[in-house]
C-alpha cells in the first residue's frame, strides 16, 4: 500500500537527481533544467504532506487549511516559472557577451 | 480514507510505474549530451508528476503542472535551446562528478532516515467528528473552490506578491535581453 514514506522518498530521489544535475552540468540551460527538477521534487513532497498528515485540532470549521500545501505548491510553481524566464534572460546576454553558455566562463560581473 | 481507492493493487501498480517512468525522465535530463532531448525528457518528467499530483487528490494543481510547466516552461526552455548555437556540441560533465554523486546519494539516505522515523500524524489515524470528516472528503474532492477560498483570505498578501513579482520579472527579462 503506498503511503506518504513513498512519495516523500521518490520527492528526495528526484530531489538528488536535479542537484546532481545542476552541480555537474556546464551548460546553463541544462543548470536551468536541472533546477525545474528540483522544483517539482518539493512540490511532490509538499503535496503529499498536504494530503497525509492533518494538524492537531482539526474540526469542521477549519478543514479548508488541510489544502494549505496546495496553495504553497501553487506559489512554487509561480517562483518557478518567474526563474526560469529571467534565468533564459540572463543565459541569452551571457551568449551575447561572452559567446557561450559554460557556466564556468562566467567569471566576471561586468563585459 | 478518501475514496478508499488508495487501498488497491491496481494503485499501487500505477504508482510505481509513473515513479520509474519519472526517475528515469529525471535522470535522462541530467545526463543526456543533446539539449534537445534532455529537454524532451524534461517534459516526461512534469508529466510524471503532473500523474504523481492526481494520486494524491491533487486534480487542480495537475492541471497547472501540465499547463505552466509541460506547457510553458518547456517551450521557454526549448526556445532558449534554439536561440543558442553551440548546444549540438553538447554539455559535457565537468569535474564535480563523485562529489555531487556523493552528495547526492548521502541526501537520499538522510531523508530516507527521517522520513520512515518520524511519527506522522496521520489524517487516516485522527479521530474525527463526523462532520469534520466529511468535510475533509468534501475539500479534497472540491479542491479548486477551497484553494481559491485560501488564496483570497489567507494568502491574499502572498498572492499580491506574486503578481508583482511576475510583473517584475516580465520587465526585468525584456530590459535583460533588449540591450542597449
Amino acid at each position: 500500500m503506498i503511503g506518504l514514506e513513498h512519495f516523500l522518498i521518490l520527492s528526495a530521489v528526484l530531489f538528488a537527481i536535479g542537484l546532481y544535475g545542476s552541480l555537474t552540468r556546464r551548460n546553463a540551460i541544462a543548470v536551468l533544467m536541472s533546477i525545474e527538477i528540483l522544483f517539482n521534487a518539493v512540490n511532490v513532497a509538499v503535496v503529499g504532506v498536504a494530503r497525509y498528515t492533518t494538524p492537531f485540532g482539526l474540526t469542521a470549521d477549519n478543514v479548508d487549511l488541510l489544502l494549505t500545501g496546495q496553495v504553497f505548491a501553487l506559489f512554487i510553481v509561480t517562483v518557478a516559472a518567474a526563474e526560469v524566464a529571467l534565468g533564459l534572460a540572463i543565459v541569452i546576454t551571457m551568449y551575447r557577451n561572452l559567446g557561450s553558455v559554460e557556466v564556468g566562463e562566467a567569471n566576471t560581473m561586468s563585459h | 480514507m478518501i475514496g478508499g481507492i488508495e487501498e488497491s493493487g491496481i494503485f499501487t501498480a500505477i504508482w510505481w510505474l509513473i515513479a520509474i517512468l519519472t526517475v528515469v525522465a529525471a535522470l535522462l535530463v541530467v545526463f543526456l549530451q543533446d539539449l534537445v532531448k534532455a529537454a524532451m525528457a524534461l517534459i516526461g518528467t512534469f508529466l510524471g508528476i503532473a500523474g504523481l499530483f492526481v494520486m494524491l487528490n491533487a486534480e487542480f494543481l495537475a492541471v497547472v503542472q501540465v499547463l505552466v510547466y509541460a506547457g510553458a516552461v518547456s517551450i521557454l526552455l526549448i526556445f532558449g535551446i534554439m536561440m543558442i548555437r553551440d548546444t549540438q556540441r553538447g554539455s559535457q560533465a565537468n569535474s564535480l562528478r563523485i562529489p555531487a554523486f556523493a552528495l547526492g546519494a548521502v541526501l537520499v539516505g538522510i531523508i530516507t532516515f527521517v522520513v520512515l522515523d518520524t511519527q506522522w500524524n496521520l489524517l487516516g489515524d485522527a479521530v474525527l467528528t463526523p462532520a469534520a470528516q466529511a468535510g475533509v472528503e468534501e475539500a479534497f474532492s472540491d479542491s479548486p473552490r477551497v484553494i481559491g477560498g485560501l488564496l483570497l483570505q489567507e494568502f491574499v498578501l502572498p498572492l499580491e506578491a506574486a503578481a508583482l513579482l511576475l510583473t517584475a520579472t516580465l520587465v526585468g527579462a525584456i530590459a535583460l535581453v533588449k540591450g542597449e
